[in-house]
């Protein structure tokens, strides 16, 4: 059967090619993010300053380049903690059951009715801010999704019969759960990575914003966008221009990871 | 007499909260023995071959039985979607023959003639190939693991005529050959007769006869065993 092109996946794809491409030409001209030039303070966007600069005549495009590349570091980072531990979780939960699925349930349920934003404030006030602790906190905000989702799917895929003639072929259960498990829900896992990623961006964005994530001179999305805030109606280039390259990302990654799945091979084979 | 290779004596399970289960179950299936469990729909013959395969907990009762090789009902759910047919035949090995592990080609060369398919499937996801292919594999698999019983629940039962013969044949000529004892669970008559030489008749979770093949179909004691054989059009 012919492969149907999928139009969306190619335009996230493009879209969050062209994201990384622009951050890694900002990682190659890093030493510039904070370099002050008193001439051009709030000077608008011009051929050397494509984006303008911002209050302390620092190139927002540079800043933009290196903001955006921070926050999707955290986020990347994050993402493999909630999804390594959630994963475990939920899979322990959903194969085992009982006592177990019990226990871990009532954990994740208690940090599941708390918001992900909340419940990275608590983490951040208690062990201060910086990038390592936003990462861990947005990394621990994740896990209680993570864990649900992983729950339900591997509870399902315990019932069926694969499952059962490899316990009765004696393989042990690590590998069960994570060498013939596994692979059987990547579709969920897959699209559970992409939604955990844009929250984390835009968790991130959130802490910087309101002054407790990322610490400056060090640029984010919400750091640039939460200095520029006194400057909207005399400067309004400072928030349009990184408010509009997260708007893309987010965009880019929703495309990415809507229309078929990604991992369509494995949903066909249990259709079959 | 030949050797025993699976006894139950006085085994009993009952699902919780309910009452249906297998009651006083006593069944002994000896080597290179083709052992038919007929009974119709819900009568508990797949309760009993979970029960003896380790699969059920709660179960009452003695049961001594060697090692089992299980063939599940459904050939679609029971081999592993994401994984190709080769490594889903070397897993067994890996964890039930791990000192014949160097040697795995070989044997998977070996259980992919007896099984009378083709080596282009090893290199298929389970998927890609036909019902009687995937049954066949789940065969190999049972096979790999070098069972002193195979316990079939129900193997044809999801196949059409066709694939349903080619099976019970390769079953047979697996019993001859290897003189490998088979636990076969079926509500099929017709194919219960083709294969098996010693039945019971399961109802209600009770068996209510056992006996040689022929004496069941020929001199049905019971009333129920009977009204089951009459009900089929296709035993004459």
């Amino acid at each position: 059967m012919k492969n149907k092109i999928n139009f969306q996946k190619i335009a996230g794809a493009s879209i969050v090619g062209l994201m990384i491409l622009f951050i890694l030409l900002g990682f190659l001209n890093r030493n510039a993010f904070d370099a002050m030039d008193k001439t051009r303070i709030l000077s608008g966007p011009s051929i050397s300053h494509p984006f303008g600069c911002d209050e302390f005549g620092r190139d927002l495009l540079k800043r933009t380049q290196t903001g955006m590349g921070i926050s999707v570091v955290i986020s990347f980072f994050a993402v493999i903690i909630g999804t390594v531990t959630g994963t475990i979780i939920g899979a322990l939960c959903g194969y085992f059951g009982g006592v177990v699925d019990d226990i871990l349930t009532a954990i994740t349920d208690v940090l599941f009715a708390i918001p992900s934003l909340l419940l990275a404030l608590v983490f951040v006030s208690l062990f201060g801010s910086g990038m390592v602790q936003v990462t861990l906190a947005l990394g621990v905000a994740i896990i209680p999704s993570f864990a649900k989702m992983m729950r339900s799917e591997f509870k399902k895929q315990k019932e069926l019969e694969y499952v059962k003639m490899a316990k009765l072929m004696k393989v042990p259960t690590y590998r069960i759960l994570f060498v013939h498990i596994l692979p059987n829900v990547m579709e969920t896992f897959v699209n559970c990575i992409f939604i955990a990623f844009n929250n984390c961006i835009l968790a991130e964005a959130g802490l910087s914003f309101i002054g407790i994530g990322v610490q400056p001179p060090v640029a984010s999305l919400g750091t640039l966008l939460s200095d520029a805030g006194g400057y909207l109606r005399s400067a309004p280039f400072l928030v349009l221009f990184p408010a509009f390259m997260l708007v893309l990302l987010l965009f880019g990654i929703g495309l990415l990871s809507s229309g078929e799945s990604f991992h369509n091979a494995y949903s066909k084979r249990f259709k079959n | 007499m030949s050797e025993i290779i699976c006894e139950l004596n006085n085994v009993n399970f009952t699902y919780r909260g309910t009452d249906k289960g297998v009651k006083d179950i006593n069944l002994v299936v000896s080597a290179g023995q083709c052992v038919g469990l007929l009974g119709e729909s819900g009568c508990g013959k797949s309760t009993l071959a979970k029960c003896i395969s380790g699969q059920q907990k709660g179960v009452l009762g003695d049961i001594k039985c060697g090692k089992i090789g299980y063939i599940f009902q459904d050939a679609y759910s029971s081999l592993n979607p994401s994984k190709k047919v080769g490594w889903l035949l070397k897993e067994v090995i890996r964890y039930n023959n791990k000192s014949e592990l160097s040697r795995a080609d070989e044997l998977i060369k070996k259980i992919i003639e007896e099984t009378e398919l083709d080596m282009s499937v090893l290199e298929h996801y389970p998927n890609e190939l036909s019902g009687g292919q995937r049954q066949r594999i789940a065969i190999a698999c049972a096979l790999l693991s070098n069972p002193d019983i195979l316990i079939a629940d129900e193997p044809v039962s999801a196949l059409d005529v066709t694939v349903q013969k080619q099976i019970v044949t390769l079953l047979k000529k697996l019993n001859l050959k290897k003189n490998l004892a088979i636990l076969f669970i079926s509500h099929d008559i017709k194919v219960v007769k083709e294969l098996c030489d010693y039945i019971y008749i399961l109802k209600d979770g009770v068996i209510v006869e056992e006996g040689d093949a022929k004496s069941i179909f020929e001199n049905a004691k019971s009333e129920y065993t009977a009204a089951l054989l009459d009900s089929s059009y296709l035993v004459k």
